[in-house]
Protein backbone atom coordinates (compact mmCIF):
# COMPACT_ATOMS: atom_id res chain seq x y z
CA UNK A 1 0.00 0.00 0.00
CA UNK A 2 2.61 2.55 1.06
CA UNK A 3 4.84 1.59 -1.88
CA UNK A 4 1.86 2.18 -4.15
CA UNK A 5 1.29 5.66 -2.73
CA UNK A 6 4.92 6.49 -3.44
CA UNK A 7 4.65 5.18 -7.00
CA UNK A 8 1.32 6.94 -7.59
CA UNK A 9 2.55 10.27 -6.25
CA UNK A 10 5.68 10.17 -8.38
CA UNK A 11 3.53 9.25 -11.35
CA UNK A 12 1.25 12.23 -10.59
CA UNK A 13 4.18 14.64 -10.34
CA UNK A 14 5.61 13.20 -13.53
CA UNK A 15 2.34 13.72 -15.42
CA UNK A 16 2.14 17.24 -14.09
CA UNK A 17 5.71 18.33 -14.86
CA UNK A 18 6.98 16.06 -17.62
CA UNK A 19 9.89 14.98 -15.41
CA UNK A 20 10.34 11.26 -15.92
CA UNK A 21 9.46 9.15 -12.86
CA UNK A 22 13.09 8.01 -12.56
CA UNK A 23 14.26 11.65 -12.48
CA UNK A 24 12.02 12.42 -9.49
CA UNK A 25 13.83 11.84 -6.19
CA UNK A 26 12.19 11.79 -2.76
CA UNK A 27 14.33 14.63 -1.40
CA UNK A 28 13.54 16.92 -4.32
CA UNK A 29 11.84 20.20 -3.47
CA UNK A 30 8.59 20.40 -5.41
CA UNK A 31 8.91 24.13 -6.06
CA UNK A 32 12.66 24.59 -6.37
CA UNK A 33 13.62 21.37 -8.14
CA UNK A 34 10.50 20.39 -10.08
CA UNK A 35 9.36 23.90 -11.05
CA UNK A 36 5.88 23.43 -9.57
CA UNK A 37 4.37 26.82 -8.64
CA UNK A 38 1.87 27.68 -5.93
CA UNK A 39 -1.10 27.27 -8.25
CA UNK A 40 0.05 23.79 -9.13
CA UNK A 41 0.54 22.88 -5.49
CA UNK A 42 -3.20 23.51 -5.24
CA UNK A 43 -3.69 21.27 -8.27
CA UNK A 44 -1.67 18.54 -6.56
CA UNK A 45 -3.85 18.87 -3.45
CA UNK A 46 -7.01 18.63 -5.58
CA UNK A 47 -5.63 15.59 -7.41
CA UNK A 48 -4.80 13.92 -4.07
CA UNK A 49 -8.31 14.65 -2.78
CA UNK A 50 -9.91 13.14 -5.88
CA UNK A 51 -7.70 10.10 -6.08
CA UNK A 52 -7.69 9.09 -2.41
CA UNK A 53 -11.09 10.51 -1.38
CA UNK A 54 -9.53 12.56 1.42
CA UNK A 55 -9.58 16.24 2.39
CA UNK A 56 -6.39 18.26 2.31
CA UNK A 57 -6.40 21.24 4.64
CA UNK A 58 -4.81 24.56 3.83
CA UNK A 59 -2.33 24.20 6.71
CA UNK A 60 -1.28 20.73 5.55
CA UNK A 61 -0.74 21.98 2.02
CA UNK A 62 1.64 24.73 3.06
CA UNK A 63 3.81 22.11 4.78
CA UNK A 64 4.48 20.18 1.58
CA UNK A 65 8.00 21.01 0.49
CA UNK A 66 9.58 17.84 -0.81
CA UNK A 67 8.29 14.87 -2.78
CA UNK A 68 8.65 12.81 0.41
CA UNK A 69 6.46 15.34 2.30
CA UNK A 70 3.65 14.87 -0.20
CA UNK A 71 3.87 11.08 0.07
CA UNK A 72 3.92 11.21 3.88
CA UNK A 73 0.88 13.49 3.89
CA UNK A 74 -1.11 11.16 1.65
CA UNK A 75 -0.20 8.17 3.81
CA UNK A 76 -1.30 10.03 6.96
CA UNK A 77 -4.59 11.06 5.35
CA UNK A 78 -5.32 7.51 4.20
CA UNK A 79 -4.56 6.15 7.68
CA UNK A 80 -6.81 8.77 9.24
CA UNK A 81 -9.60 7.82 6.85
CA UNK A 82 -9.37 4.19 7.96
CA UNK A 83 -9.93 5.03 11.62
CA UNK B 1 21.83 17.12 -16.80
CA UNK B 2 24.22 18.32 -19.42
CA UNK B 3 23.25 20.41 -22.37
CA UNK B 4 23.33 18.30 -25.52
CA UNK B 5 25.93 20.00 -27.65
CA UNK B 6 25.10 18.96 -31.18
CA UNK B 7 21.56 20.34 -31.23
CA UNK B 8 20.64 23.62 -32.94
CA UNK B 9 18.46 24.66 -30.00
CA UNK B 10 17.69 23.71 -26.42
CA UNK B 11 14.05 24.63 -26.92
CA UNK B 12 11.90 25.29 -29.99
CA UNK B 13 8.58 27.01 -29.44
CA UNK B 14 5.82 26.57 -32.00
CA UNK B 15 3.70 29.73 -32.17
CA UNK B 16 4.42 33.29 -31.04
CA UNK B 17 1.23 33.88 -29.07
CA UNK B 18 1.59 35.45 -25.63
CA UNK B 19 2.19 32.03 -24.03
CA UNK B 20 4.98 31.19 -26.49
CA UNK B 21 6.62 34.62 -26.27
CA UNK B 22 6.59 34.68 -22.47
CA UNK B 23 7.93 31.12 -22.33
CA UNK B 24 10.66 32.00 -24.85
CA UNK B 25 11.76 35.10 -22.92
CA UNK B 26 12.09 33.25 -19.60
CA UNK B 27 14.06 30.40 -21.15
CA UNK B 28 16.33 32.74 -23.13
CA UNK B 29 16.86 34.81 -19.98
CA UNK B 30 18.53 31.76 -18.43
CA UNK B 31 20.99 31.56 -21.32
CA UNK B 32 19.42 28.64 -23.16
CA UNK B 33 19.17 28.66 -26.97
CA UNK B 34 15.58 29.18 -28.07
CA UNK B 35 13.87 29.42 -31.44
CA UNK B 36 10.27 30.56 -31.88
CA UNK B 37 8.58 29.59 -35.15
CA UNK B 38 5.49 31.62 -36.05
CA UNK B 39 3.34 31.01 -39.13
CA UNK B 40 2.08 34.60 -39.28
CA UNK B 41 4.27 37.54 -40.19
CA UNK B 42 3.75 39.21 -36.81
CA UNK B 43 3.73 37.97 -33.21
CA UNK B 44 0.79 37.85 -30.79
CA UNK B 45 -1.87 35.50 -32.18
CA UNK B 46 -5.19 36.97 -31.02
CA UNK B 47 -3.35 39.73 -29.13
CA UNK B 48 -2.72 42.22 -31.95
CA UNK B 49 -3.79 45.68 -33.03
CA UNK B 50 -4.07 47.43 -36.36
CA UNK B 51 -4.53 50.94 -37.69
CA UNK B 52 -6.41 51.83 -40.84
CA UNK B 53 -7.48 55.24 -42.19
CA UNK B 54 -6.40 56.79 -38.91
CA UNK B 55 -8.53 54.41 -36.79
CA UNK B 56 -7.00 52.09 -34.19
CA UNK B 57 -8.37 48.66 -33.29
CA UNK B 58 -7.43 45.63 -31.23
CA UNK B 59 -8.02 42.60 -33.43
CA UNK B 60 -9.48 40.27 -30.80
CA UNK B 61 -8.16 40.36 -27.22
CA UNK B 62 -9.25 43.77 -25.96
CA UNK B 63 -8.14 44.24 -22.37
CA UNK B 64 -5.79 42.89 -19.75
CA UNK B 65 -6.14 41.70 -16.19
CA UNK B 66 -3.61 40.67 -13.56
CA UNK B 67 -1.33 43.68 -13.90
CA UNK B 68 -0.99 44.12 -10.10
CA UNK B 69 2.53 43.51 -8.86
CA UNK B 70 2.09 39.81 -8.14
CA UNK B 71 -0.51 39.28 -10.89
CA UNK B 72 0.29 37.14 -13.91
CA UNK B 73 1.00 40.10 -16.19
CA UNK B 74 2.51 42.33 -13.47
CA UNK B 75 5.03 39.64 -12.61
CA UNK B 76 6.27 39.11 -16.16
CA UNK B 77 6.55 42.87 -16.70
CA UNK B 78 8.87 43.14 -13.74
CA UNK B 79 10.77 39.85 -14.17
CA UNK B 80 11.36 40.35 -17.89
CA UNK B 81 12.24 44.03 -17.32
CA UNK B 82 9.53 45.43 -19.56
CA UNK B 83 8.55 48.35 -17.34
CA UNK B 84 10.23 51.00 -19.46
CA UNK B 85 9.10 49.50 -22.73
CA UNK B 86 5.35 49.35 -22.20
CA UNK B 87 2.87 51.72 -20.65
CA UNK B 88 -0.36 50.20 -19.38
CA UNK B 89 -3.38 52.32 -18.49
CA UNK B 90 -6.28 51.28 -16.31
CA UNK B 91 -9.88 52.38 -16.57
CA UNK B 92 -12.19 52.77 -13.59
CA UNK B 93 -14.74 51.23 -13.86
CA UNK B 94 -13.12 48.33 -15.70
CA UNK B 95 -16.47 47.16 -17.10
CA UNK B 96 -20.00 48.49 -17.45
CA UNK B 97 -22.98 46.18 -17.89
CA UNK B 98 -26.06 47.67 -19.52
CA UNK B 99 -29.39 45.83 -19.41
CA UNK B 100 -32.97 47.03 -20.03
CA UNK B 101 -33.22 48.09 -16.34
CA UNK B 102 -29.69 48.74 -15.12
CA UNK B 103 -26.36 50.29 -15.89
CA UNK B 104 -23.89 48.70 -13.50
CA UNK B 105 -20.28 49.80 -13.09
CA UNK B 106 -17.60 47.32 -12.06
CA UNK B 107 -15.45 49.74 -10.08
CA UNK B 108 -11.87 48.93 -9.17
CA UNK B 109 -12.62 49.32 -5.45
CA UNK B 110 -14.39 46.54 -3.56
CA UNK B 111 -16.55 48.87 -1.39
CA UNK B 112 -17.68 50.78 -4.40
CA UNK B 113 -18.63 47.73 -6.44
CA UNK B 114 -20.64 46.36 -3.48
CA UNK B 115 -22.47 49.69 -3.12
CA UNK B 116 -23.17 49.80 -6.85
CA UNK B 117 -24.83 46.37 -6.84
CA UNK B 118 -26.63 47.08 -3.55
CA UNK B 119 -28.19 50.24 -4.93
CA UNK B 120 -29.58 48.26 -7.89
CA UNK B 121 -30.65 45.23 -5.84
CA UNK B 122 -31.46 46.49 -2.32
CA UNK B 123 -33.28 43.27 -1.36
CA UNK B 124 -30.05 41.30 -1.79
CA UNK B 125 -27.81 43.86 -0.06
CA UNK B 126 -26.33 41.61 2.64
CA UNK B 127 -25.77 38.72 0.24
CA UNK B 128 -24.09 41.03 -2.27
CA UNK B 129 -21.57 42.03 0.36
CA UNK B 130 -20.98 38.39 1.34
CA UNK B 131 -20.63 37.30 -2.28
CA UNK B 132 -18.07 39.92 -3.29
CA UNK B 133 -16.07 39.44 -0.11
CA UNK B 134 -16.00 35.72 -0.78
CA UNK B 135 -15.05 36.03 -4.44
CA UNK B 136 -12.41 38.71 -3.84
CA UNK B 137 -10.72 37.04 -0.91
CA UNK B 138 -10.90 33.26 -1.31
CA UNK B 139 -7.56 31.48 -1.63
CA UNK B 140 -5.84 28.09 -1.32
CA UNK B 141 -7.64 24.77 -0.96
CA UNK B 142 -11.04 26.31 -0.24
CA UNK B 143 -10.57 28.06 -3.60
CA UNK B 144 -9.56 24.87 -5.41
CA UNK B 145 -12.55 23.00 -3.93
CA UNK B 146 -14.73 25.31 -6.05
CA UNK B 147 -13.78 23.07 -8.97
CA UNK B 148 -16.48 20.66 -7.76
CA UNK B 149 -19.44 23.01 -8.22
CA UNK B 150 -20.75 25.17 -11.05
CA UNK B 151 -20.82 28.96 -10.85
CA UNK B 152 -24.61 28.71 -11.12
CA UNK B 153 -24.66 26.65 -7.92
CA UNK B 154 -22.48 29.24 -6.21
CA UNK B 155 -24.78 32.06 -7.32
CA UNK B 156 -27.83 30.07 -6.11
CA UNK B 157 -26.29 29.92 -2.64
CA UNK B 158 -26.30 33.70 -2.44
CA UNK B 159 -29.00 35.17 -4.62
CA UNK B 160 -32.66 34.93 -5.58
CA UNK B 161 -32.93 37.71 -8.19
CA UNK B 162 -32.69 36.24 -11.68
CA UNK B 163 -31.51 39.55 -13.13
CA UNK B 164 -28.67 39.85 -10.64
CA UNK B 165 -27.52 36.31 -11.37
CA UNK B 166 -27.60 37.02 -15.11
CA UNK B 167 -25.53 40.19 -14.73
CA UNK B 168 -22.96 38.37 -12.62
CA UNK B 169 -22.81 35.57 -15.22
CA UNK B 170 -22.36 37.80 -18.23
CA UNK B 171 -18.60 38.34 -17.86
CA UNK B 172 -18.16 34.57 -18.26
CA UNK B 173 -19.97 34.58 -21.59
CA UNK B 174 -17.72 37.24 -23.06
CA UNK B 175 -14.47 36.02 -21.51
CA UNK B 176 -14.72 32.24 -21.89
CA UNK B 177 -17.86 31.81 -23.97
CA UNK B 178 -19.92 29.88 -21.40
CA UNK B 179 -22.96 30.42 -19.16
CA UNK B 180 -22.87 29.93 -15.36
CA UNK B 181 -24.38 26.44 -15.50
CA UNK B 182 -21.44 25.04 -17.45
CA UNK B 183 -18.50 26.72 -15.76
CA UNK B 184 -16.92 25.56 -12.53
CA UNK B 185 -17.07 28.12 -9.75
CA UNK B 186 -13.26 27.82 -9.68
CA UNK B 187 -12.94 29.06 -13.27
CA UNK B 188 -15.52 31.80 -12.68
CA UNK B 189 -13.89 33.08 -9.50
CA UNK B 190 -10.49 33.02 -11.22
CA UNK B 191 -12.02 35.17 -13.93
CA UNK B 192 -13.42 37.59 -11.36
CA UNK B 193 -10.08 37.82 -9.58
CA UNK B 194 -8.01 38.28 -12.74
CA UNK B 195 -10.31 40.24 -15.08
CA UNK B 196 -12.71 42.19 -12.89
CA UNK B 197 -11.06 42.81 -9.53
CA UNK B 198 -7.75 43.48 -11.23
CA UNK B 199 -9.04 44.24 -14.71
CA UNK B 200 -9.60 47.10 -17.12
CA UNK B 201 -5.98 47.48 -18.25
CA UNK B 202 -4.98 48.38 -21.76
CA UNK B 203 -1.50 49.00 -23.19
CA UNK B 204 -0.93 52.43 -24.73
CA UNK B 205 -0.72 51.76 -28.46
CA UNK B 206 -3.10 48.80 -28.30
CA UNK B 207 -3.03 45.18 -27.17
CA UNK B 208 -0.52 44.34 -29.91
CA UNK B 209 2.02 46.47 -28.09
CA UNK B 210 2.36 43.70 -25.49
CA UNK B 211 3.15 41.15 -28.21
CA UNK B 212 5.63 43.48 -29.93
CA UNK B 213 7.42 44.30 -26.67
CA UNK B 214 7.72 40.61 -25.73
CA UNK B 215 8.99 39.74 -29.20
CA UNK B 216 11.53 42.56 -29.05
CA UNK B 217 12.64 41.48 -25.55
CA UNK B 218 13.00 37.89 -26.75
CA UNK B 219 15.40 39.04 -29.49
CA UNK B 220 17.35 41.17 -26.98
CA UNK B 221 17.76 38.02 -24.89
CA UNK B 222 19.38 36.44 -27.97
CA UNK B 223 16.36 34.34 -28.92
CA UNK B 224 15.81 33.51 -32.60
CA UNK B 225 12.41 34.02 -34.14
CA UNK B 226 11.17 32.98 -37.58
CA UNK B 227 8.03 34.59 -38.99
CA UNK B 228 5.85 33.64 -41.94
CA UNK B 229 6.46 29.90 -42.00
CA UNK B 230 4.61 27.20 -40.08
CA UNK B 231 6.09 24.11 -38.48
CA UNK B 232 5.07 21.18 -40.66
CA UNK B 233 6.25 18.21 -38.70
CA UNK B 234 7.93 17.15 -35.46
CA UNK B 235 10.42 14.36 -36.02
CA UNK B 236 11.78 11.81 -33.60
CA UNK B 237 14.70 9.48 -33.24
CA UNK B 238 14.24 6.42 -31.03
CA UNK B 239 11.17 7.93 -29.31
CA UNK B 240 13.03 11.13 -28.47
CA UNK B 241 12.38 14.49 -30.04
CA UNK B 242 14.82 15.18 -32.86
CA UNK B 243 13.58 18.48 -34.24
CA UNK B 244 11.03 20.38 -36.27
CA UNK B 245 10.53 20.77 -40.00
CA UNK B 246 9.62 24.33 -40.93
CA UNK B 247 7.99 25.20 -44.26
CA UNK B 248 10.62 26.16 -46.82
CA UNK B 249 12.68 23.04 -46.27
CA UNK B 250 14.31 24.04 -43.00
CA UNK B 251 15.01 21.54 -40.28
CA UNK B 252 16.14 22.49 -36.76
CA UNK B 253 17.18 20.05 -34.07
CA UNK B 254 16.20 20.58 -30.44
CA UNK B 255 15.96 18.92 -27.06
CA UNK B 256 12.59 20.35 -25.99
CA UNK B 257 9.53 21.53 -27.90
CA UNK B 258 6.88 23.84 -26.49
CA UNK B 259 3.67 24.07 -28.50
CA UNK B 260 1.73 27.31 -28.19
CA UNK B 261 -0.74 26.16 -30.84
CA UNK B 262 -3.89 24.03 -30.95
CA UNK B 263 -3.47 20.68 -29.19
CA UNK B 264 -5.13 18.83 -32.08
CA UNK B 265 -2.71 20.39 -34.58
CA UNK B 266 0.14 19.43 -32.32
CA UNK B 267 -0.80 15.82 -31.61
CA UNK B 268 -2.65 14.90 -34.81
CA UNK B 269 -1.01 16.91 -37.60
CA UNK B 270 2.56 17.53 -36.46
CA UNK B 271 3.20 14.09 -34.96
CA UNK B 272 2.78 11.30 -37.46
CA UNK B 273 3.67 8.43 -35.15
CA UNK B 274 0.59 7.84 -32.98
CA UNK B 275 2.50 5.26 -30.91
CA UNK B 276 3.17 7.98 -28.32
CA UNK B 277 -0.46 8.10 -27.29
CA UNK B 278 -2.66 5.50 -25.66
CA UNK B 279 -6.25 5.07 -26.82
CA UNK B 280 -7.59 7.06 -23.88
CA UNK B 281 -5.55 10.08 -24.85
CA UNK B 282 -6.60 9.91 -28.49
CA UNK B 283 -10.25 9.51 -27.48
CA UNK B 284 -9.97 12.54 -25.23
CA UNK B 285 -8.44 14.53 -28.06
CA UNK B 286 -11.31 13.51 -30.28
CA UNK B 287 -14.07 14.14 -27.74
CA UNK B 288 -12.93 17.40 -26.18
CA UNK B 289 -14.98 20.39 -27.27
CA UNK B 290 -13.49 23.70 -28.36
CA UNK B 291 -14.87 26.99 -27.06
CA UNK B 292 -17.09 29.21 -29.20
CA UNK B 293 -15.57 31.41 -31.85
CA UNK B 294 -16.07 35.17 -32.10
CA UNK B 295 -17.38 37.72 -34.57
CA UNK B 296 -15.50 41.00 -34.22
CA UNK B 297 -16.72 44.24 -35.73
CA UNK B 298 -14.44 47.23 -36.32
CA UNK B 299 -16.13 50.59 -36.82
CA UNK B 300 -14.57 53.96 -37.59
CA UNK B 301 -16.78 56.96 -36.88
CA UNK B 302 -16.69 60.57 -37.96
CA UNK B 303 -15.73 62.73 -35.05
CA UNK B 304 -19.12 64.42 -34.71
CA UNK B 305 -20.96 61.53 -33.14
CA UNK B 306 -22.07 62.88 -29.79
CA UNK B 307 -24.11 59.85 -28.63
CA UNK B 308 -20.88 57.92 -28.05
CA UNK B 309 -20.52 56.76 -24.42
CA UNK B 310 -17.53 58.17 -22.55
CA UNK B 311 -14.62 56.20 -21.17
CA UNK B 312 -12.43 53.42 -22.53
CA UNK B 313 -13.80 50.59 -20.38
CA UNK B 314 -15.39 47.45 -21.79
CA UNK B 315 -19.15 47.92 -22.14
CA UNK B 316 -21.45 44.90 -22.12
CA UNK B 317 -24.99 44.90 -23.40
CA UNK B 318 -27.53 42.26 -22.43
CA UNK B 319 -31.01 42.48 -23.93
CA UNK B 320 -32.68 39.99 -21.58
CA UNK B 321 -31.68 38.11 -18.44
CA UNK B 322 -31.41 34.70 -20.00
CA UNK B 323 -27.67 34.18 -20.47
CA UNK B 324 -28.22 30.42 -20.74
CA UNK B 325 -30.44 31.00 -23.76
CA UNK B 326 -27.81 33.18 -25.45
CA UNK B 327 -25.33 30.33 -25.12
CA UNK B 328 -27.80 27.70 -26.31
CA UNK B 329 -28.65 29.84 -29.35
CA UNK B 330 -24.94 30.05 -30.17
CA UNK B 331 -24.33 26.31 -30.00
CA UNK B 332 -27.51 25.67 -32.00
CA UNK B 333 -26.19 28.00 -34.75
CA UNK B 334 -29.12 30.41 -34.24
CA UNK B 335 -26.98 33.44 -34.81
CA UNK B 336 -29.92 35.84 -35.25
CA UNK B 337 -30.92 35.21 -31.61
CA UNK B 338 -27.61 36.35 -30.10
CA UNK B 339 -28.77 39.46 -28.31
CA UNK B 340 -25.77 40.45 -26.27
CA UNK B 341 -22.40 41.95 -27.18
CA UNK B 342 -19.53 43.89 -25.77
CA UNK B 343 -17.62 46.83 -27.14
CA UNK B 344 -14.70 49.07 -26.40
CA UNK B 345 -14.16 52.62 -27.65
CA UNK B 346 -10.61 53.73 -28.31
CA UNK B 347 -9.18 56.81 -26.65
CA UNK B 348 -9.51 58.63 -30.00
CA UNK B 349 -13.33 58.45 -29.52
CA UNK B 350 -13.68 57.35 -33.14
CA UNK B 351 -12.65 53.68 -33.25
CA UNK B 352 -14.99 51.02 -31.86
CA UNK B 353 -14.39 47.29 -31.65
CA UNK B 354 -17.43 45.18 -30.76
CA UNK B 355 -17.71 41.44 -30.42
CA UNK B 356 -20.05 38.55 -29.77
CA UNK B 357 -19.33 34.83 -29.39
CA UNK B 358 -20.63 32.84 -32.32
CA UNK B 359 -20.45 29.22 -33.48
CA UNK B 360 -17.85 28.25 -36.07
CA UNK B 361 -20.30 26.38 -38.38
CA UNK B 362 -17.94 26.43 -41.39
CA UNK B 363 -15.85 28.82 -43.47
CA UNK B 364 -18.34 29.03 -46.34
CA UNK B 365 -21.17 29.99 -43.98
CA UNK B 366 -19.29 33.03 -42.75
CA UNK B 367 -18.10 34.03 -46.21
CA UNK B 368 -21.75 34.05 -47.23
CA UNK B 369 -23.19 35.65 -44.09
CA UNK B 370 -20.49 38.13 -43.10
CA UNK B 371 -22.21 41.13 -44.64
CA UNK B 372 -25.67 40.40 -43.24
CA UNK B 373 -24.33 39.65 -39.78
CA UNK B 374 -22.29 42.87 -39.85
CA UNK B 375 -25.38 44.90 -40.65
CA UNK B 376 -27.60 43.24 -38.05
CA UNK B 377 -24.83 43.62 -35.45
CA UNK B 378 -24.62 47.36 -36.19
CA UNK B 379 -28.41 47.61 -35.74
CA UNK B 380 -28.13 45.99 -32.32
CA UNK B 381 -25.42 48.43 -31.24
CA UNK B 382 -27.66 51.20 -32.50
CA UNK B 383 -30.14 50.37 -29.71
CA UNK B 384 -27.52 51.76 -27.35
CA UNK B 385 -26.23 54.51 -29.64
CA UNK B 386 -29.11 55.82 -31.77
CA UNK B 387 -27.96 57.25 -35.08
CA UNK B 388 -24.71 55.29 -35.11
CA UNK B 389 -25.07 54.16 -38.75
CA UNK B 390 -25.03 57.73 -40.05
CA UNK B 391 -21.57 58.26 -38.56
CA UNK B 392 -19.77 55.12 -39.72
CA UNK B 393 -17.06 55.97 -42.24
CA UNK B 394 -15.09 52.72 -41.90
CA UNK B 395 -16.28 49.20 -41.18
CA UNK B 396 -14.76 45.75 -41.35
CA UNK B 397 -15.17 42.49 -39.49
CA UNK B 398 -13.41 39.32 -38.45
CA UNK B 399 -15.50 36.14 -38.61
CA UNK B 400 -14.74 32.69 -37.19
CA UNK B 401 -13.11 31.96 -40.58
CA UNK B 402 -10.75 34.90 -39.97
CA UNK B 403 -9.92 33.63 -36.48
CA UNK B 404 -9.16 30.23 -37.97
CA UNK B 405 -6.76 31.88 -40.43
CA UNK B 406 -4.99 33.76 -37.65
CA UNK B 407 -4.58 30.92 -35.19
CA UNK B 408 -5.24 27.67 -37.02
CA UNK B 409 -7.03 26.76 -33.79
CA UNK B 410 -9.71 24.05 -33.92
CA UNK B 411 -12.97 25.57 -35.26
CA UNK B 412 -11.62 29.10 -34.85
CA UNK B 413 -12.09 28.73 -31.08
CA UNK B 414 -11.67 31.96 -29.12
CA UNK B 415 -10.55 30.47 -25.81
CA UNK B 416 -8.98 27.10 -26.62
CA UNK B 417 -10.87 24.17 -25.13
CA UNK B 418 -14.24 24.98 -23.65
CA UNK B 419 -13.73 25.50 -19.90
CA UNK B 420 -16.76 23.44 -18.90
CA UNK B 421 -16.86 21.79 -15.50
CA UNK B 422 -16.30 18.33 -16.99
CA UNK B 423 -13.44 19.36 -19.29
CA UNK B 424 -11.56 21.20 -16.57
CA UNK B 425 -12.13 18.83 -13.64
CA UNK B 426 -11.46 15.54 -15.38
CA UNK B 427 -7.86 16.68 -15.85
CA UNK B 428 -7.83 17.73 -19.45
CA UNK B 429 -4.71 18.66 -21.32
CA UNK B 430 -1.91 19.81 -19.06
CA UNK B 431 1.39 21.42 -19.98
CA UNK B 432 3.30 18.15 -19.81
CA UNK B 433 2.19 15.75 -22.57
CA UNK B 434 2.53 12.01 -23.24
CA UNK B 435 5.45 12.88 -25.52
CA UNK B 436 8.66 13.19 -23.56
CA UNK B 437 10.04 16.76 -23.66
CA UNK B 438 6.99 18.17 -25.45
CA UNK B 439 4.95 20.76 -23.56
CA UNK B 440 1.82 22.83 -24.23
CA UNK B 441 1.78 26.49 -23.16
CA UNK B 442 -1.24 28.16 -24.78
CA UNK B 443 -4.95 28.12 -24.03
CA UNK B 444 -5.18 24.57 -25.41
CA UNK B 445 -3.68 23.41 -22.12
CA UNK B 446 -7.04 23.25 -20.36
CA UNK B 447 -6.40 25.23 -17.21
CA UNK B 448 -5.70 28.62 -18.73
CA UNK B 449 -7.73 31.23 -20.55
CA UNK B 450 -7.23 34.84 -21.48
CA UNK B 451 -4.00 36.77 -21.80
CA UNK B 452 -3.08 36.58 -18.07
CA UNK B 453 -3.81 32.84 -18.17
CA UNK B 454 -1.51 32.06 -21.07
CA UNK B 455 1.15 34.43 -19.70
CA UNK B 456 1.05 32.35 -16.52
CA UNK B 457 1.36 29.11 -18.52
CA UNK B 458 4.27 30.45 -20.56
CA UNK B 459 6.17 31.38 -17.41
CA UNK B 460 5.27 28.15 -15.65
CA UNK B 461 6.30 25.95 -18.62
CA UNK B 462 9.60 27.81 -18.92
CA UNK B 463 10.20 27.25 -15.23
CA UNK B 464 9.69 23.48 -15.53
CA UNK B 465 12.06 23.25 -18.52
CA UNK B 466 14.67 25.36 -16.71
CA UNK B 467 14.46 22.95 -13.74
CA UNK B 468 14.67 19.94 -16.04
CA UNK B 469 17.83 21.41 -17.55
CA UNK B 470 19.16 21.48 -13.99
CA UNK B 471 19.44 25.29 -13.92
Amino acid sequence: MSKNVEKDMIEMLSTMTGFEPKEIKLNMNIVKDLGVDSLKVIEIATAIEQKYKVTVKETQMTKIHTVADSIALVKRLIEKNKV
Amino acid sequence: MSIIKNKDYDVIIIGAGIGGLVCGCYIAQRGLKVLIVEKNVKPGGYCRSFSVNGFHFDTCAHSLGGVRQDGNIGRIISELELKNKIQIERSNPSNIVITPHFKIHFWNELDRIIQEFQSCFPDEAKKIEDFFNFVYKIKGTSFSSLIKITFEELLEKYFKDKRLKAILSLPLLGNIGLPASRVSAFTAVTLYQEFLIDGGYHPVGGMGRLSDVLSQRFKELKGDIVFGNPVEKISFVKNSIKGVHVKGNNFYTTEYIVSDIDARQTFINLIQDKGFFDQRFLRKLDKFKPSLSTFVLYLGLDSDFSALPTGTQTVWYLSSYNVEKMYRSAIKNEIDKLDWFLFRIDKDRKSIMALVNVPFINKEFWQKNKKNFTNSFIKKIENLMPGLSDHIIYKSAATPATLLNWSNGFKGASYGWESTLSQVSQVGFSQATPVKNLYLCGHWATIAFGIPGVAYLGRSTANIIIKRKGL
